[in-house]
Parts: structure tokens; sequence; C-alpha cells
């Protein structure tokens, strides 16, 4: 198809009646790059031109060169943002040698295009005028509302988008007039209108517009009107179309198909969409992260940064519930995605300080939201729907919650009443849940007791942290392995419990948890009553997962980097001992390791818990 | 707000994990009344038949155990092997009643049923007489099986001791009744097999 797009921008005037202007030029270029410049344009670039402060006589004579000595368009779209007016019922675009006092000699009136354009054989014609007063175009539709013009079948139609009334200004901000940028925002996909019509047109983009003002309180009301419509009434791609019936990206991200990261984003829509749609029921977290792991490393900084807002934010959206834990789990999530990429500044750092603030504002509502069921309903943290799973993840969700709770106080501190109010409550209801399961606990209570310590709130759970030690002491230490089947779960309870050995395929060998206890236990003044009972810990292996850098610390698999296994009973016997042994084998510095990384790194183990963040210490 | 982490998919494998111990433990006990070979699994319909004048409904069995919040509140350990226990003991005692009753309702329907009080007979007399009464059967390895007796365990003692009482005489008719009825029990299998067109005893 032959389109042509003509745009006019005009910030300097001639007369001093008119003042200059500062967007207008600048919404023309826009405008011109937006829909031309685009790898998804419709127009055609040779035969299209993007005027600047032009006078009469030019835009009347690239009116020409475009209509009549190329080939008729089939679409003709024209832009004017600058000065307009309404005389003697006659709309005007005013141009830079327009004299307010004789403008149907100076100035092109919109009954003259009309009356150019429809002596031509052009299907379809846009009009955009950014201007004030455009509203009072509507007289000059008479011109054109002729049988001989419109109505036949196969002759012109019309539409036009004019951005204010015709007693009202159009306005301008940061150097573009609002109606333009919020247009183009539509045109290159920052906003989507729908995904299920290849082509935008201007009425309906009008429509969408003008509830954005209405809901801003901008006080300018655009308005549309469609002429003699038939068919698609063109006037660009719309980047969210998505041809297929089966399920799109647009159906859980706010990313245009059309664009770079969409074109990724299209390979991996079907996994995407199946953690989309039963976001509430998403347990494995960390396959979930792994997923977007593997999306990240095939597009640029910038794209990540739109990956985060356009499907990230989209994800965390769709759980209704502001104070459910679900959010923040997703909020851990997105910010260990970025870990990798975390620089001392540019936009991923920023992106970070977003997230968190996104976490501390979640946070505290749901500590808030979760006290009052406690306080309610104190079998809240029950699963009432298999009652006897509870021996086995309830002390897991207990721990969980403390770790949550503690993750919000260490960057949330005026959070510190409602984080110790919740620690009563737990203490009140669930004293009996202190106890350890699965190695999976252990980052859990590395980031509680630790945050716990660095904020000097130690007396506060030091009597848990002793039913958790004395827990692991009488169970010698034998916790269900990471990742155990979950059919097994019932197994390990039912063993546990029974005076039987456990099956050693159950159990985490080597554990994490025991190192966790012998890292925090000088923090609380704990490790002679460890060592006064470390027998019981015999022939145990533990384990700290040393990394190399910490910005490799969110990857699924963590190439670089040490397993420390220690047996208790052979390499050490006291806390004193498995701490030396410890501080000999780090060979990473962390030092220097900043607040941000330390707050990713406690987000990565807590979603992938096979990892304890000892940089935060 | 909804329970936080309720990890509802792995609770629900859990739960199955552990219906299916109980499954296996009542099947352990059923095991002491029924041989294996006769524990059918059905997927589909409400009764079931092998010719159409003896179809029967199939029986539900429910089991209700009560379990208090507060246990779980508690950790109260204890509990959960009570709830197991008494779970598998209410099942299998449903489905052994419901084993016996079965088969009383059968023996009334074919009139294989001897009524010892009413007919004023002796522990002995009325072992004879079920003896006579009953139909033995062949396994798989053309090996006669002889029926089982089944006694409240106060009555057990009482009844071996009193067989054994008896003099030669009664012990000889035994005999005789268990061999003649191993034999038609024999025959009766191998007419049976020789319906296969496969088989011949010549």
């Amino acid at each position: 198809m032959n389109n042509y797009l003509l745009s006019i921008g005009c910030d300097i005037y001639d007369s001093s009646m008119l003042q200059n202007l500062s967007g207008a030029e600048n919404d023309a270029s826009n405008m011109f790059n937006c829909l031309i410049e685009s790898k998804h344009s419709i127009y055609k670039k040779d035969f299209s031109k993007c005027i600047k402060s032009p006078t009469l006589n030019e835009v009347r004579q690239v009116l020409e060169t475009i209509l009549y000595d190329s080939q008729c368009p089939d679409i003709f779209t024209l832009f004017f943002a600058g000065h307009g007016g309404v005389v003697d019922s006659t709309y005007y675009l005013l141009l830079k040698d327009s004299n307010l006092e004789r403008l149907s000699l100076s100035a092109i009136s919109l009954s003259e295009i009309f009356r150019i354009i429809s002596s031509l054989d052009i299907k379809h014609v846009n009009l955009v005028i950014d201007a004030c007063h455009t509203g009072g175009l509507v007289n000059d539709l008479m011109t054109i509302i002729k049988p001989e013009i419109v109505g036949k079948k196969g002759s012109i139609g019309i539409s036009i988008l004019a951005a204010a009334a015709s007693d009202e200004y159009a306005v301008e901000e940061n150097g573009e007039g609002v109606l333009t940028s919020n247009l183009i925002r539509f045109i290159n996909g920052d906003k989507q209108i729908s995904s299920e019509v290849e082509y935008l047109d201007l009425v309906t983009l009008g429509k969408s517009i003008s509830n954005i003002f209405n809901e801003k309180g901008i006080e300018q009301t655009p308005s549309a009107w469609g002429l003699n419509l038939y068919g698609p009434s063109l006037f660009a791609k719309n980047l969210f179309f998505n041809s297929d019936d089966s399920v799109g990206i647009h159906n859980f991200s706010y990313i245009p198909l059309m664009s770079t990261l969409g074109t990724t984003l299209e390979s991996f829509k079907n996994e995407l969409w199946e953690y989309y749609k039963d976001i509430d029921n998403i347990s494995d977290y960390a396959k979930f992260l792994h997923l977007i792991q593997k999306i990240l490393d095939e597009i640029s900084d910038d794209d990540k940064i739109l990956f985060i807002r356009g499907v990230g934010y989209r994800f965390i959206e769709k759980i209704d519930n502001d104070t459910s834990m679900k959010k923040l789990e997703l909020i851990n999530i997105f910010k260990s995605l970025l870990l990798p990429y975390l620089t001392n500044d540019g936009i991923i750092k920023q992106e970070v300080i977003k997230l968190i603030e996104l976490f501390k504002y979640y946070g505290k509502k749901s500590l808030i939201a979760i006290n009052e069921k406690l306080e309610l309903d104190e079998n809240f943290l029950i699963y009432k729907n298999e009652m006897l799973s509870n021996y086995y993840f309830l002390p897991i969700r207990i721990s969980k919650l403390l770790s949550i709770a503690a993750q919000v106080l260490l960057l949330d501190t005026s959070s510190e009443k409602d984080t110790l109010k919740l620690i009563i409550n737990i203490k009140k209801y669930y004293n009996n849940h202190f106890i350890v399961i699965n190695d999976m606990q252990a980052p859990f209570l590395y980031i509680f007791f630790k945050i716990f310590s660095k904020l000097n709130l130690q007396e506060h759970v030091q009597d848990i942290l002793e039913k958790y030690i004395n827990n692991f002491l009488v169970i010698h230490g034998n916790i269900a392995k990471l990742g155990i089947n979950s059919e097994n779960t019932f197994k390990y309870i039912l063993q546990k419990h029974s005076g039987e050995e456990i099956e050693t395929s159950l159990l985490a060998v080597p554990s994490q948890t025991g190192s966790v206890f012998m890292l925090i236990s000088k923090d609380y003044e704990i490790n002679t009553y460890i060592n006064l009972n470390m027998h019981y810990l015999d022939r145990k292996n533990f384990l700290l997962f040393i990394p190399k850098k910490i910005n490799e610390f969110s990857l699924h698999l963590i190439r670089d980097g040490n397993n420390l296994i220690l047996q208790c009973g052979l390499y050490f016997w006291t806390v004193e001992d498995f701490l030396s042994i410890y501080n000999s084998e780090i060979k990473t510095s962390f030092d220097d390791v900043d607040e941000l990384l330390n707050i990713c790194c406690i987000a990565s183990s807590y979603i992938q818990p096979n990892r304890i963040p000892i940089m935060f210490n | 707000m909804t329970i936080p982490f309720s990890n509802k998919k792995e609770s629900e494998l859990f739960a199955k994990s552990l219906y299916d111990f109980i499954g296996k433990e009542n099947n352990k006990k059923m095991s002491a009344y029924m041989s294996s070979e006769n524990v059918f699994i059905l997927h589909h319909g409400n009764s079931f038949s092998s010719t159409e004048d003896n179809e029967s409904e199939l029986t539900k069995h429910s089991v209700k155990v009560e379990f208090e919040y507060s246990d779980i509140r508690l950790y109260n350990i204890e509990q959960f092997y009570v709830f197991l226990h008494n779970f598998i003991e209410q099942i299998s005692s449903q489905m052994t009643r419901t084993i016996y009753k079965t088969i009383g309702e059968s023996c009334d329907k074919i009139g294989n049923v001897i009524d010892a009080k009413q007919e004023k007979m002796s522990n002995a007399e009325a072992f004879l007489e079920m003896l006579r009464k009953v139909e033995l059967s062949v396994d798989k390895y053309g090996k006669v099986i002889m029926p089982q007796i089944h006694l409240h365990p106060s009555q057990s003692e009482t009844f071996v001791k009193e067989l054994e009482a008896q003099d030669e005489t009664y012990h000889q008719l035994v005999e005789n009744i268990k061999k003649e009825k191993s034999e038609q029990a024999i025959k009766k299998e191998h007419e049976r097999l020789l319906k296969f067109e496969g088989i011949s005893y010549e």
C-alpha cells in the first residue's frame, strides 16, 4: 500500500501576536520518527515528510509534491502541532508567516485540505491536530459531507483526532504536547489498547487518550471523529497484535509483541503463561527463577529493566491480595534476577532500589495483616485441607515467615513493632514448631537470626534459637534433604518419630542447617551449650557453599565456588573448631559487600534455599 | 489474606502418601481373611457380578477420625500415630464385618447354613454336617483347598477340644468325607479344564 505521512510542527511565528512555541517541532519529529522509523511502519519513508515551522507556501508545495507528484496514496496522514484557531466558522492551522488579521490568506484551513484530498483517489485520511480550539474544526467537516464526496462505495474515509474542545487550549509539558506524547505511547507500545486488531485507528486511540486525560484530571478534552469509515481505518501498526488464537505475551506482560523483547518472550510464552495463570499455587519458585534467568541471559540491560517492568510487575499485580506473602516472594525473585547485573551505578541498581521499596510497602502491610489474622484465629497458620501434612510443613512455614519478617525489618526498621508482635504471636500459638524438619530451613534461619543479631535484637529471639538447636541435637541432625520427593515427606515424619532409623535416602547429607547453627551461635552466646552437646552430632557432615563471585550467587547453578564439608567428630569438636576452619577456607572477601548486594543475596537464598547468604555477616 | 506458604500441592502429596500407607496396612490385615488373588481393583460402576443372577452392590466404607487443631498447634506427635492407628483399625474392622456379612448372605441364599442351636447339635456334629455341605475347590496347582473355620476367640479352644475328644470312628468319618469331597473337587477341576480345547488327559 502507498501510505504517506506529512508531519508539521510550527514553533516559530513571525507575527508578534502569536507567541512562539517550544514543543511543536519536537512533536512533529517524534511523530515522524515513531510512525516512519519503526520497523513496523506502514508508511513509505521516501514519500513522507516532516517539516518544521514552515510558511504557508512551503506547506502547499509539500502537499502538492506528496499528493500529486507521487502515486496517489491509499492512506494519507497529516499531523500538525502548532497554533490553531477558528475564524468565521473555519478552522485554520497557523504557520510561520500566518497573520491573525488575514488568516484566510495566510493560514491553511481544514476546508482547503479537505477540498484537496477529496479531489484525489485517497482511500483514507488521518488528521491529527495538536493545537488549541481544535474542536472548532467540526464546521469544516461540512465541506466534505456531500453526497458526491462521501457515501458512495469506495469513497474517502476520514478519521480525525483533535487535541482540545473548541473552547480549550492544548497543553504542552516538558517540551511536547500532551496529546502527541500520549498518542506516541500507544503507537510505540508503551501502552496497550488491544491485542486483537492488527492496526490502530484514530477513533479508538482518541477514546483511550480521552480516558487517560479524564483519569489524570488534565483540563483538555481530546475528541475523535470518524467519517465514512469502512474496513480497517489504518493509522499505525498495533505492536500488541497477536495473530495466533493461542496464548500471547500480552496475556501476561505489557511488552509489545513486535519489540525485541517481545520476540524473545514469544519463545518462552507458554512456560511463562503456565506460571502466570496459576500464580497463586506456585510453590517451586526456584524453577520459576531459573526460567526467567534463561530469558534475561538473552536480552540487553535495557530489556532486562523492561522485563521487570513489563512482566515482573504484571506478575506481582496478578496477586490480588496486597497482603499476600506471594507478592514478597515474587519481588525476591526479581531482586535475585538482577543480582548478576548489579553494579554501583546504572539502571539496574535503580530498579533494585524500586523493588526494595515495593518489598517494604507490601512487607509492612503483610505483617500487619498476618498479626490481625493470628489474633482473630489462632489456627490461621494451619493448612486445614490436609491437617496431618502440618506435622511436616507447618514448622517450615513458620521458619519461612520468620525469614520474611526479618527481611522486612532489615529494610524498614519502622516495622520493628509489627515484626516483634508477629514473633510474640507465633511463640504464643506455635511454640512447639521451632523445630527443624528440612534442610531448606537453613537459609531462613540464618537470615532471621543474623538480621536480629545485626540489629541487636537478640533478646527477643534467643529462646527461639535455643529451641531450634535443642531440636537439632535431639534428632541427631537427622533432617530431611532439600528436594525430597513430596510423597516421602510423610515417610520422613513416620520414621522420625517411630524410633526406627530414618532411611538415609531421605536425609540431608551433608546438611547446611548444622553449619548455620555454628555460624550464628556466637552472636547469641550459645556456643558453650552447643560444645557440651556436640557429641549428639557425631559423624554428621555439615555443608557450607562458599561462592567465589558474589554476583553469581543467584544463579541456578553456581559453578565457581567451594563446598566446604566438615564432619563432626573428625574435623571439628567445638563451634570454635568449625569457625576456625571456615574462616581459613574463605577465599572471597565479603567485607566490602554493599547493602544492595547483601539484600539481593538474601533474596536469592530465600528463593533458592540450597545456599546460605554467608556474605551477610 | 490466605494462609501463607500453604504448600497445597506438597500437602496433598503428603496426604496421598499417608492414605497409601493406611491402604497397605489395611491390606496386610485383610490378607488374613482373603487371598490376595481374590482382591480386585475396579475402576467404574457401582456393582460387580460374574453372571446376571449374582450381581452384588459395591459397599462403601468410610471412617471418621477426628483431629483437634490444638494437637497441630502443640505439635502433639502422639496424636499423629493415634490417628493412623484408629484409621487403620476402623477401616479394617468395617471391611471384616462386610466380609462375614457377605459370606453369611451367600450361604443363606443357597441354603448352606447349619443352625446348630436350633437343631440341638453338638459342635462335633455341626462340624461334620458342615463338611458334608461344603464343596471343596482346587488351587491353580491342582491342590485341593481345605475350608477355613473362623471362630470367635472365646469359642475356638472349646471347639478344638471337643473335636479332639471324639472317638476314632468320628475321625475316620471326617477323613472319608474329606477324601470323597477332595475326589469330587479334583474331578470337577478336570472336567472344567477339559472344556479348554487344548487340554486333554488321554
